[in-house]
């Protein structure tokens, strides 16, 4: 589904960036991935997926850091090829109520979400313009599209990362560039870890599969949008949360 | 729209004769004009103001410096005349209360007699300069490049 064709992912190394990844790759695309501070896991993903035969490569990124943002999207083009599909993934979450988040917490969260998607998408879509090719999946959240029990700033953040979505596939669509995001409802792992049981055993009663979804359900959703196969979806904000 | 026209108005800055001559290099902008605007080549003047008078987008500046890049073999940096008149007043304020100051007007006066002087004046923003831009801006920077990449004195 996606043979010749190179991605970037930001935050490759958590569950769910990792199975996104991995599932990229299984689809033939060559695959760049970045991790913040975790290099141990990176060089076992990277061993992982050179034992199975895939073109991935590893490397550290601040996605606050736009020079280096720019800097790697040269780098993976010269050694992986041009990028014509980015998945921005990375993101942080704390558990806090409102009252209790410091400003530092919220910069924390919304610079991490949101700039840091800014900056890449940024350093990466030039490029795309160029060639009058690529694809963008961002990581949205069920936190930013419902009444849920879920910390105000990463709700916030994850709610930005739709309209920066929205807004970017209007603004590069005439150059074949196509912007979704997904919106995962309850995983099993990531972020969703940090729901509280009494929230978790609530999800699982009104979901319509009464059960959290997996890391790899959301991965297959990235690959199907990145591949040409979406190639009339754009401007899409899609659910995958098993039906709430 | 400003009325179509061959007639290339003398407002080169020093350096831009190099390499290639004016016309041509109008001559070959032009489609990659109308392939970003959808304005035909005939309606594009070089005194054309390429956002007001000819429809783009800031975007399309994007696209079309890319267009550009790969006619000319030239590279066009994000921001160049931003970056040319900052270098020129080292030192001191380019821009105060979200305005251009007296002295950055000054430099982008200098660096784009193409433009009217009184479109660069007090209460332009930064983020407006893109506004200004004229069809003649982009030749004589496509031929200050390409005489600077062919080894040409080039540079105003």
């Amino acid at each position: 589904m996606l043979k010749g064709r190179t991605a970037f992912v930001t935050g490759g190394t958590g569950a769910v960036g990792g199975a996104i990844v991995r599932v990229l790759a299984r689809e033939g695309a060559a695959v760049a991935y970045t991790y913040h501070t975790a290099a141990d896991k990176a060089a076992a993903l990277d061993a992982e997926l050179l034992a199975a035969g895939a073109h991935a490569a590893s490397y550290p990124l601040d996605v606050l850091d736009g020079a280096a943002a720019a800097a790697l999207a040269e780098r993976v083009d010269r050694e992986l090829g041009p990028v014509d599909i980015l998945v921005n993934n990375a993101g942080v979450t704390q558990v806090l109520p409102l009252a209790l988040i410091e400003e530092a917490d919220w910069d924390r969260v919304m610079d991490v979400n949101v700039k840091g998607t800014f900056l890449v998408t940024k350093a990466f879509v030039r490029g795309m313009i160029r060639r009058r090719r690529g694809a963008v999946v961002n990581m949205g959240s069920l936190a930013g599209m419902r009444v849920l029990d879920v910390p105000v700033h990463y709700a916030t953040a994850k709610s930005a990362i739709v309209g920066f979505t929205l807004s970017l596939a209007r603004e590069v669509g005439r150059y074949g560039i196509r912007v979704n995001a997904v919106v995962p409802g309850m995983l099993t792992e990531g972020v969703s870890v940090n729901i509280p049981e009494r929230s978790q055993e609530e999800y699982k009663r009104f979901c319509t599969l009464s059960r959290a979804g997996r890391p790899e359900e959301v991965a297959e959703l990235v690959a199907f949008l990145a591949s040409d196969r979406a190639s009339y979806i754009n401007a899409q904000a899609i659910f995958i949360d098993g039906g709430l | 729209m400003n009325s179509p026209t061959d007639t290339i108005t003398p407002t080169a800055p020093p350096g831009a004769g190099n390499g290639l001559a004016e016309q041509e290099v109008l001559e070959r902008l032009r489609p990659l004009i109308t392939e970003v605007t959808g304005v035909p080549p005939r309606e594009i003047a070089i005194e054309s103001v390429l956002m007001t008078d000819l429809g783009a987008e800031s975007i399309d500046l994007l696209d079309l410096s890319f267009l550009v890049e790969e006619q000319f073999g030239i590279t066009i940096e994000p921001n160049e005349f931003e970056s040319r008149a900052r270098a020129r007043i080292p030192g001191g304020v380019f821009e105060k209360d979200g305005c251009l100051t007296d002295a950055a007007l000054a430099e982008l006066r200098q660096l784009l007699p193409e433009v009217r002087p009184d479109r660069l004046t007090a209460g332009l923003r930064r983020a407006d300069l893109p506004t200004v831009l004229t069809v003649g801006v982009l030749v004589h920077l496509i031929q200050r490049k390409a005489a600077e990449k062919d080894g040409g004195v080039g540079h105003a």
